[in-house]
């Protein structure tokens, strides 16, 4: 019988029928079964509640961390890559941020109050630094520009400085602030790429691509001044038996010989290229006809004098043709080309001299 | 509408008026699932009744008036005076052929003066949801569809329905009510509540359900139950799976266990689960379960009924009689309480109960108390 049920009967010393009594005995059992069940159950649901907090938790903590070294990665980044400034109107800085430190070598106690110039080079880009940061006083917008500057230990770094005005509450423009970039990598990679794509990488003088757009340039301000200029097609004569004989190495060092020669000949600023093999171009501007002429026959000269190339001595000579602005054409292709086929007639006509287009062509 | 109602344990509990029986009259019995002791009461109902439609089913309890009867058959003979009556029954061969089976058994029915059908359906060989859907496909949405699914106790061995007043497994029987002067009204609650944890339904087909959270379902039940996982399925039903509705926030469809499966330890419920619903366990008390029938009565709709003989079929889920115990008739009284005095309630436990929605015809219910009601307004 039920402990209770049985408790209360001796207690009460009540007379109760059976069948009354087996109903209230099972009563008290399910009642405790019930209880039982709800209890047992509760600690089931209460157990796998735990242990999804748990899961869940887990989940968190790793996404937490997850974005925490996300965050982190981009951070470094931008510590190691970024710095922001602000200077006032004397171009002294003001502010610096703690990363200036990771980029230049200084830390911004070190910076704050000096001149924002004192650590550009001489670099041509920074010629007009001080022009641009006036005009930004004055409220004019203006798009990033690339300093050069020197870092602590003495290397260069190229930053890209983006800058923008701060007013006071009067809207009067008090400072210069903005976020500056180290793009020193990008900037190395980028003047190896123009070079490569400007440059003859055997002579390190102008290749045809560079020719090309240089004599754009040197057209449309000779039309605008009217001012002449020539045109020199230099080919070499013999350099094919020279490369038979000798080897292609030899007449690699060869090319690079005349290269040498010609540049003894001309202006440091005279525009010269290599177009092809052994086809060279020299434009000599603001020179008359009868210099051009001396100059060109100098160059001949030089040209035929021996060449000593490993163990060989090593004779060539060259055709020259020459071109006049804007007589001879008034294009980058028809000076090319005229000059071209007055160099031919040289080559046809026993080679080592030059002429001039309107000597072969006196239409 | 002329109503009696007999009682049959060992003996009857009185003489049947047999001037009742006629073509308008629909006899409803439900008796023990164990045939043998309602075989020869069976008899003598079909002999008193044979003009009569007799519909009827096993039961996990019997229910007359406020009380729960065991091993008994409880009659209820309604003699309607304009109202037309039609049986249609359908074999169901297998569980997936109910949906067919129900829109059969709607296509046999449904004609314009149609009011509603009422439902007996074998308890264990059949997909409740699927059923519900078939009838509801072929049925025009104002009529009223309600019934159930018979039981077996609390064994999930073997159910029937009456068929030509015999006994028969695999069977699915409808009555169809038709008219302007009958009047149909239904409730139907549960009083169950979510707890635990919210789960998603892993690995199912229909309405079995092998995994929750990629755990097999039926140790998580076994887990639940403790000492009582020994009488599963049974014991499943105190702890019902709540059904979160993909498409009504917050609805919660209550489905019960009809069989369990040890080797592949899944777990058949009376109705459909699908893949990826979010499901929870559920539970009950007694407090909440008598407020819920309560409920259910409170629902029905009453207008124009003066004191005409009312017949309300009461049809409760085993799950229920399993928590309420002794007090299973504490929400027989709950309902009959609040119903008029002129009335009379019969009913059983059952393994699936069938009630409108209010929405889309009628569903399949589990765990609930669900009442349909009958009266006839006179001509």
């Amino acid at each position: 019988m039920h402990k209770l049920l049985k408790r209360q009967l001796k207690k009460t010393g009540a007379n109760v029928d059976e069948d009354f009594l087996a109903l209230v005995e099972q009563a008290y059992e399910d009642a405790d079964d019930d209880r039982k069940l709800l209890e047992h159950s509760l600690e089931v649901s209460s157990l796998e509640m735990q242990e999804l907090y748990h899961k869940l938790a887990k989940q968190a903590q790793e996404q937490l961390k997850l974005s925490e070294d996300k965050y982190n990665a981009l951070t470094y980044e931008l510590r190691n890559h970024y710095y922001f400034y602000s200077f006032n109107k004397s171009f002294l800085l003001t502010y610096l941020s703690d990363s200036v430190y990771n980029i230049t070598g200084y830390s911004k106690e070190e910076l704050v109050g000096t001149p924002f110039t004192q650590h550009l080079t001489s670099h041509p880009m920074n010629a007009n630094l001080n022009k641009l940061a006036t005009k930004i006083f004055t409220g004019k917008k203006i798009a990033p520009l690339i300093v050069n500057i020197l870092h602590k230990d003495g290397s260069n770094l190229f930053i890209e400085l983006s800058s923008f005005g701060v007013y006071d509450d009067n809207k009067h423009l008090t400072n210069v602030s903005g976020i500056a970039r180290d793009i020193t990598q990008e900037y190395i990679a980028q003047q190896k790429l123009h070079h490569l794509s400007n440059y003859d990488a055997l002579t390190g003088i102008s290749n045809r691509h560079s020719l090309y757009n240089q004599l754009e340039y040197i057209i449309v301000d000779s039309k605008r001044n009217k001012k002449n200029f020539s045109l020199l097609f230099i080919d070499l004569d013999g350099f094919k038996a020279v490369n038979d004989t000798y080897g292609h190495k030899a007449g690699d060092i060869l090319l690079q010989h005349v290269t040498q020669r010609i540049q003894k000949q001309i202006r440091q600023n005279d525009l010269f290229a290599r177009i092809g093999g052994d086809e060279f171009i020299v434009v000599l501007t603001d020179i008359d006809r009868e210099f051009i002429s001396k100059i060109t026959q100098e160059i001949l000269q030089n040209l035929e004098k021996t060449f000593h190339i490993k163990e060989h001595t090593i004779h060539i000579s060259a055709s020259i043709g020459i071109a006049t602005y804007p007589q001879d054409g008034e294009n980058t292709d028809a000076l090319l080309n005229n000059a071209d086929k007055a160099m031919y007639t040289i080559k046809n006509s026993g080679k080592n001299s030059f002429t001039h287009c309107t000597d072969t062509n006196p239409s | 509408m002329q109503l009696h109602h007999y009682s049959f344990q060992e003996s009857w509990n009185k003489d049947f008026d047999t001037s009742l029986d006629s073509s308008q009259t629909l006899v409803i019995v439900f008796g023990s699932s164990d045939v043998r002791k309602i075989t020869q009461a069976l008899q003598d109902v079909t002999r008193a009744f044979s003009h009569s439609i007799i519909i009827g089913a096993s039961t996990s309890g019997e229910i007359l008036m406020d009380t729960l009867q065991e091993e008994s058959l409880v009659v209820a003979v309604v003699k309607f005076q304009t109202t037309q009556i039609r049986l249609a029954t359908e074999k169901l061969h297998n569980p997936e052929d109910s949906f067919e089976i129900g829109e059969k058994l709607a296509n046999k029915l449904q004609e314009k003066s149609l009011k509603s059908v009422f439902v007996l359906s074998d308890g264990l060989n059949v997909n409740g949801s699927d059923l519900t859907h078939g009838l509801n496909a072929g049925i025009h949405s104002d009529v009223i569809v309600s019934g159930g699914l018979a039981g077996d106790g609390a064994t999930f061995s073997q159910t029937w329905v009456l068929v030509d007043g015999k006994t028969s497994s695999h069977y699915v029987t409808a009555v169809g009510l038709y008219g302007e002067n009958i009047h149909v009204g239904y409730g139907s609650e549960g009083g169950w509540d979510i707890f635990g944890i919210q789960r998603v339904v892993t690995k199912s087909s229909h309405n079995v359900v092998y995994e929750l959270d990629g755990q097999p379902v039926l140790d998580i039940y076994k887990k639940y139950l403790g000492e009582k996982a020994k009488d599963l399925p049974a014991s499943g039903l105190l702890f019902p799976l709540g059904v979160y509705d993909a498409k009504e926030e917050g609805k919660i469809v209550v489905r019960t266990i009809l069989a369990i499966d040890e080797d592949e330890k899944s777990i058949t419920f009376a109705g459909n689960i699908p893949m990826q619903s979010k499901v929870c366990l559920m539970k009950s008390n007694n407090d909440r379960l008598i407020d819920a029938a309560q409920n259910s009565s409170n629902a029905l709709d009453l207008q124009n009924y003066t004191d005409e003989p009312l017949l309300n079929i009461a049809i409760s889920c085993i799950g229920r009689k399993l928590v309420l115990k002794q007090r299973a008739e504490e929400e027989l009284e709950a309902t009959l309480e609040n119903l008029p005095k002129n009335s009379t309630q019969i009913g059983f436990y059952s393994y699936g109960e069938i009630s409108p929605t209010g929405l889309i015809g009628c569903e399949l219910h589990n765990q609930t108390m669900t009442l349909t009601t009958l009266w006839e307004s006179d001509a």
